[in-house]
């Protein structure tokens, strides 16, 4: 995983966070959007932290 | 505007199969679902066709084809450059993402019929022509000079795979039978909602157990297959507005727009392009963009169209 997608998750989060705010404050259907938000969150910080593990253990002078 | 009844058995069908509960269609059932919807879309398509056809509806269609061809255009750099995926699992990838999603389709007009919003009646014709030029783009920007394409196979694939054939044959059948159609809609018509609901229980539980897919494509496709969607959808809206359709006409195209092909495609890119990596895209179309899609895109599409254009 590169930098760039790191950007890319970082923008898309934001994005939908900030869309799904709008959204609410207009009483509109925001909480999706923000629900989505959290899973990628969660999904892109546990994904890079076990593939983090993953490399440790196979290749221990990595780190 | 809520998650609709239907779109409630997809979820029974994810929590089931999360849960491993032992919830288990038979496989022959699921096809003959699938065969049900293609064939009662296409129906109610084709009745509404032979009434409606215009010179208008051309240009539409017009339209239409060029928008199918635009998405893949988009998805295609951002595959490629920021998620640093292959050449050819982008344009894979993205050919999936330019073409539609029936089963998304059915959950739309099952929303609008459930709340009473009209929309244009001959839009099936649409949905068949929406499946074929992003396969087409898909091959152009995965082409490669040394490898011979086998046009005659990757066409049969490209318009006489199972969802095209269903769709555009019974298009036809109900143009050109017109209102002597009527004495199946109580089979096509009146049970549709009900094969919707079991359809989807089983796509929940089928987009569930790829889930753990994900751990191995990285959290970048999990995000491409929210956002792509997010963009189509903006431009399907554009589009809708542009030609002029009704609200519930922009409600359709706008989830068309962001759906993801996962039965017509993969079945074409198999053939094309065997090298393409087809779990890739079928995980990200099927159990990303197409779960946001049910739960959170139409009931949102829905909500902002009815609020900024009824």
């Amino acid at each position: 995983m590169n930098k760039h997608t790191l950007y890319f998750e970082l923008f898309s989060i934001t994005l939908l966070l900030v869309f799904g705010g709008l959204l609410l404050l207009q009483g509109l259907p925001g909480w999706g959007l923000i629900t989505i938000a959290s899973i990628l969150a969660s999904c892109s910080v546990l994904l890079r932290q076990m593939k983090r593990e993953h490399v440790t253990t196979t290749n221990p002078t990595s780190t | 505007m809520h998650i609709d009844v239907v779109a409630a058995f997809f979820l029974l069908g994810a929590i089931a199969q999360l849960l491993k509960a032992p919830l288990n269609m038979p496989k022959g059932l699921y096809q003959s679902l699938t065969m049900f919807l293609l064939i009662a879309i296409g129906l109610k398509g084709g009745i509404a066709l032979a009434s409606h056809a215009s010179i208008e509806m051309l240009w539409q269609s017009i339209t239409i084809l060029f928008f199918g061809a635009l998405l893949p255009f988009i998805a295609y750099p951002i595959l490629l450059k920021i998620g640093g995926l292959s050449r050819v699992d982008s344009a894979s990838i993205a050919a999936h993402y330019g073409s539609v999603s029936v089963a998304t389709f059915a959950v739309a007009l099952a929303v609008l019929e459930a709340n009473n919003i009209d929309y244009e009646p001959y839009f099936p014709l649409f949905v068949a022509l929406l499946e074929v030029p992003a396969i087409a783009v898909g091959l152009w920007l995965a082409r490669d000079k040394n490898q011979k394409l086998n046009v005659k196979k990757v066409a049969h694939e490209i318009f006489l795979n199972q969802g095209v054939l269903l769709l555009v044959g019974a298009l036809f059948i109900g143009w050109w039978a017109g209102e002597r159609s009527d004495k199946l809609m109580p089979f096509f018509g009146t049970l549709f909602h009900g094969v919707l609901a079991l359809f989807l229980l089983e796509m929940g539980r089928v987009a569930a157990s790829r889930l753990n897919l994900l751990r191995t494509y990285g959290s970048f496709i999990a995000s491409f297959g929210v956002m792509m969607p997010i963009i189509g959808a903006t431009l399907g809206a554009g589009t809708a507005v542009a030609m002029d359709l009704t609200v519930g006409g922009t409600i359709l195209l706008t989830t068309l727009g962001g759906s993801a092909s996962y039965i017509a495609v993969p079945a074409a890119m198999a053939v094309a392009l065997p090298q393409a990596n087809q779990s890739l895209s079928i995980t990200a179309s099927l159990s990303v963009t197409f779960p946001f899609n049910v739960l959170v895109g139409i009931p949102l599409y829905s909500a902002l169209i009815i609020e900024f254009l009824a």
